[in-house]
């Protein structure tokens, strides 16, 4: 009986010489977000946290609308989000979801997820070439100039954000 | 010249019938585009043309795009169409001719008894029965209502059936990872591709693909673009006038891309 006292006052010391530290430590602690490098433009083509969520979504839908009917609208087109989106470095360089950079718009949030995507094993992973011309009307900045209408509206997708399993 | 052309023959059986057949297909065009460009936001600006599809509306039967290979206009030892294609599509090789990439190839073949040597460009001939939909165990190959065959890489598990059963040999594996890609043409290792008859330019109503693009800029002419179905485009015009054969006609498959001089 007397040495499994002794086990609980020994757990209990352990316990308080721990967790003490840890409670000063938790006042300061922040939640850990990921740095999401800024885009091009000032508004994304639809609310940010509907975005957050559900952008798999769109361009599950808008992909085989491109790829079997040749809808090509760029409201939720893979590579518009890469056009505005990805962005390059100071050096002019710009950062390779393939390649494990972690300042891709994309890494950024799929590494701390830890979600795997193999969009870019086919898809470019920066800008298209006809976005980089001077000329291009990306170059102004997306959120200033107006989207194709696109086909189909969050309202046509059932979202996860919309669904009670889902919901935070 | 004994070719038909099966899917053809509907809309020019006899001459009578075309003026009918045209001005309703014109009427019918414009009206899609005046719905179309109705149907855009305030702010976006859509240059339509009669008989083109609105950017929001799917690909239609109405059109069967087609490419007609004049081969006495090409020249042997050019591959200006080849270049061309692995530009536009960014095909780059790794010095490996049995397995890089080719979408487009050029084929020589000479007659023994005469000597007369025939040079053509080969590629995906985008029949109307394409075997390699047929054979493809996931559906990723697949015949657009255009006419246009394509593959679907998001489902394309890489099994290479299709390559086999293509009596052109027109289709390519991807063996290698690569980056920077085309925008436009998404590639990756372990998926099958094939000429696209520069879908993307279709889309965009350009009207033309690299390859053809490449031919008529070098004056050889030997390559042409357009819709088997429309009686007026230039294409059906030549076709009713000259002929165009298929190759490997034997098979039914009704190709989109016709010969002549073969």
């Amino acid at each position: 009986m007397r040495a499994r006292r002794h086990g609980w006052y020994k757990l209990l010391a352990g316990m308080i010489v721990t967790g003490i530290p840890l409670l000063l430590l938790a006042g300061n602690l922040q939640p850990v977000v990921p740095q999401v490098p800024a885009s091009k433009a000032t508004q994304c083509v639809e609310p940010t946290e509907i975005m957050r969520r559900d952008h798999m979504e769109f361009i599950l839908h808008q992909r085989d609308k491109t790829v079997h009917s040749g809808i090509r609208t760029t409201k939720h087109s893979l590579e518009q989000c890469i056009n505005c989106h990805v962005n390059p470095d100071e050096n002019g360089e710009y950062p390779h979801y393939a390649l494990g950079s972690e300042e891709h718009f994309c890494s950024s949030c799929h590494t701390y997820a830890a979600v795997k995507i193999d969009c870019f094993q086919c898809h470019r992973d920066t800008p298209s070439e006809s976005a980089l011309t001077p000329n291009a009307k990306l170059q102004s900045g997306m959120g200033d100039t107006q989207h194709d209408p696109g086909l189909f509206t969050i309202n046509d997708l059932k979202l996860s954000s919309e669904r009670p399993s889902a919901a935070p | 010249m004994t070719q038909t052309h099966d899917t053809n023959n509907s809309q020019r059986t006899a001459v009578g019938d075309e003026p009918v057949d045209a001005s309703r297909r014109k009427f019918m065009g414009v009206a899609a585009a005046t719905i179309g460009g109705l149907t855009i936001a305030p702010g976006v600006i859509l240059y339509a043309t009669a008989g083109a599809r609105p950017v929001d509306q799917p690909v239609s039967d109405t059109v069967r795009w087609g490419i007609l290979i004049d081969t006495n206009q090409c020249s042997e030892g050019c591959d200006d169409c080849v270049t061309a294609c692995n530009e536009e599509n960014g095909l780059i090789g790794h010095d490996r001719p049995r397995t890089d990439a080719q979408w487009i190839r050029k084929l020589t073949a000479k007659d023994k008894s005469t000597g007369h040597v025939i040079s053509l460009p080969m590629m995906c001939q985008h029949c109307e029965h394409p075997p390699c939909v047929d054979v493809c165990p996931t559906g990723a190959s697949f015949r657009r209502a255009d006419g246009i065959v394509l593959v679907d890489k998001h489902t394309c598990i890489g099994c290479r059936y299709c390559m086999m059963a293509c009596p052109y040999k027109a289709r390519s594996f991807v063996h290698e990872t690569l980056t920077d890609q085309k925008a436009h043409a998404p590639r990756g290792k372990g998926t099958v591709e094939s000429c696209t008859m520069c879908v993307h330019k279709v889309d965009n109503g350009d009207g033309t693909t690299a390859c053809v693009d490449a031919c008529s800029q070098e004056g050889h002419n030997a390559m042409m673009f357009g819709d088997l179905n429309d009686p007026d485009s230039a294409i059906s015009k030549r076709l009713a006038q000259f002929g165009g054969k298929q190759i490997r006609a034997d098979l039914g498959l009704n190709t989109g891309v016709r010969y002549q001089g073969i």
